[in-house]
């Protein structure tokens, strides 16, 4: 034995000591089942590909955004890998640049209905009663609205434009978060570390930021990635109506309602851009069940 | 006598429900000296539980109310002080642990973690001082190995993990410790190292100990006083020997009956007729009498006053009165 346990002198309680246990590190633990789990890695992947695509837009694409051509409604050929729309623009150049602009606008819209959603949760949470009864009800009325119509209308009161459709889509995301948050707090403040941690006169802001918050991690990465697909989706269909980013910005629901009329004569004007949006969707949904299964202890075999 | 560490004065702790008023705790008396080991013992849902929510402050409010009397620890009235300052006694003073030592710890944090952030709490100490104080208490509790600090609840055992909560509880030093079940969760061999561990810091650091239990064997092993509660009240008190040889109360003798005993063949286990009444409904005059193979007329109507039976002996029952008043229990002793 290394070290023998030390005695008290003055108490005759035995000590124990254990062989220290071989434990993989939990990160390359939970790395080595995320590559193992398929439909994580291949949601990953997609996604990595898009915010590649977006970080080296400049790099990768050929063209201008904005750039007009002679060439107009000219089908996918070398020059235009995705053809071009019917001003000339290169397609394939603005489908990458609107990676951009999805992913901007999925992520700060997440971001900041997390944010919101988890605080107003965790205070409805976790004080319960008239603060429980207000925050629920303002979740309620907001989920009783058809979202993309709430999303038109708050876009309707704050005029059209991209950041304006990232604050609809926020709006519209924070119930989802607030009762997932709301629910969570709700369990986990029954545990008994919690009173545990109270009996040892923690304070109660403490003991929500110490203690509750990081039981909230997984859940809130998950449904944080399903709501990105969600968000980008939103999104798209803001500028389809056109509500969000407004022309020359490459979004791809802009460039969807802007090839309505040429579906017949030039399809690939709307096939790119309304694969790259699938994609991009089904990555994120993919990624959000995969971290589901994989934080999910029930489902593990 | 000294001041006592803690004197409750006929607590009464209600909880007003939609289905009607539950008297969970209904005039409580108890105290506890200094460095005395007190055990309170009943079947579940008499109020054990929560006089020691109540003492730390911690019942939900509402629906529980602190209706009438006082709980004075320390020479101030705990009923009378408001969160923040019921905040700064917590942990520091009065200490508490838990039944079920499996999820007392945040399984999210090490060890160290939690242990440092209990003595940080209240003290403002840095962190590298706070661990070594870790270090030193979780020594005394009986874990020698450093590496403890670094490991997350689960991959400890359970007898581990209460040894923790045991250290986070005494690292402060309080004057009280509040132990509510501690030894229930764990098996036997475990529950015997926890005692000895209990009994010794007690006996080192002069904490009084207030010991929520349901199992007469572990009083016996470890009280120096024990306090029988029946349906928020007190049933009987007495000093470990007098109780466990001279029951006087029903009810502790059909608790000490209840015991199995290894020496002795029988079919069946002896278990006190009856159930514990609905706290909604609690029955006229005494409170035990519908389960009482002793019960008189006057049971049924009247509740019985608390009387003292024998030197630091006292017992609420009619029979006992009756004893009282045909002896004269001062001549007894």
């Amino acid at each position: 034995m290394p070290s023998l346990p030390e005695m008290n002198e003055n108490s005759s309680v035995t000590s124990i000591d254990y062989a220290p246990s071989i434990h993989e590190s939990p990160v390359r633990y939970f790395l080595r089942a995320f590559w193992r789990h398929r439909s994580a890695a291949i949601g990953s992947v997609i996604i990595i590909l898009f915010i590649l695509l977006a970080v080296f837009a400049p790099v990768i694409t050929p063209y201008q955004y904005d750039q007009r051509s002679s060439a107009l409604l000219a089908s996918p050929s070398a020059s235009h890998w995705f053809g071009t729309d019917d001003m000339g623009r290169d397609i394939f150049t603005r489908v990458i640049y609107g990676a951009r602009i999805s992913l901007q606008v999925g992520f700060f819209a997440i971001a900041g209905s997390i944010v919101i959603g988890s605080f107003l949760g965790l205070i409805a949470g976790y004080y319960g009663r008239w603060r429980d009864t207000i925050i629920s009800r303002i979740f309620d009325i907001l989920l009783a609205f058809p979202s993309i119509l709430l999303a038109i209308a708050i876009v309707a009161i704050l005029g059209p434009g991209l950041n304006n459709a990232m604050i609809a889509v926020a709006v519209i995301n924070i119930p989802a978060f607030g009762r997932l948050m709301r629910s969570r707090v709700l369990s986990v403040k029954e545990e008994d570390f919690i009173l545990a941690a109270r009996a040892m006169g923690m304070k109660n802001s403490r003991i929500l930021w110490k203690h509750i918050l990081p039981n909230y991690w997984s859940p809130i990465l998950v449904q944080g990635t399903l709501g990105f697909a969600t968000a980008v989706i939103e999104a798209a269909a803001l500028g389809f109506l056109g509500l969000g980013a407004q022309p020359p910005q490459p979004e791809w629901g802009t460039m969807l309602s802007d090839s309505r009329e040429f579906i017949q004569l030039a399809p690939w004007t709307m096939i790119f851009p309304g694969l790259a949006i699938v994609c991009t969707v089904l990555g994120f949904n993919l990624l959000g069940d995969g971290l589901r299964d994989l934080f999910d202890p029930r489902m593990k075999e | 006598m000294a001041q006592p560490v803690l004197e409750i004065k006929h607590l009464k702790l209600h909880f007003f429900t939609d289905k009607g008023v539950v008297r969970a705790v209904d005039g409580l008396d108890l105290t506890v000296q200094k460095g005395e080991i007190v055990g309170l013992v009943g079947e579940s849902g008499c109020g054990k539980s929560v006089t020691s929510l109540a003492i730390m402050g911690l019942v939900p409010k509402p629906p529980g109310k602190i209706v009438d009397g006082s709980i004075i620890f320390a020479g101030q009235d705990l009923t009378k002080l408001n969160n923040k300052q019921m905040r700064q006694l917590r942990g520091k003073e009065i200490a508490m642990i838990f039944q079920e030592p499996m999820t007392s710890l945040n399984p999210l944090f090490t060890i160290g973690n939690q242990l440092i952030e209990a003595i940080r709490t209240h003290e403002k100490i840095s962190k590298k001082a706070a661990r070594e104080r870790a270090l030193d208490i979780l020594k005394k509790v009986g874990i020698a190995r450093e590496g403890v600090l670094d490991e997350y609840p689960h991959q400890l055992s359970g007898g581990m993990r209460q040894r923790v909560m045991i250290a986070m509880a005494m690292v402060l030093r309080p004057r009280l410790l509040i132990a509510d079940e501690p030894t229930t969760a764990l098996d036997v061999t475990i529950q015997a190292q926890i005692l000895d561990l209990m009994k010794s810091l007690n006996e080192e650091f002069g904490t009084s100990v207030l010991l929520i239990t349901h199992d007469l064997g572990v009083v016996a092993e470890m009280c120096d006083r024990i306090i029988v509660m029946y349906e928020g009240q007190v049933a009987e008190e007495a000093d470990q020997r007098r109780l466990f040889k001279n029951p006087a109360h029903p009810y502790t003798q059909g608790l000490l009956k209840s015991i199995p005993k290894l020496d002795e063949q029988k079919k069946r286990l002896y278990a006190i007729p009856g159930q514990v009444p609905s706290p909604f409904n609690l029955p006229a005059g005494c409170r035990f009498a519908p389960r009482c193979e002793f019960a008189m007329e006057i049971c049924r109507k009247e509740e019985p006053e608390i009387v003292k039976v024998d030197e630091k002996h006292f017992s609420r029952c009619f029979l006992n009165q009756k004893e009282a008043i045909d002896h004269g229990a001062h001549e007894r002793s």
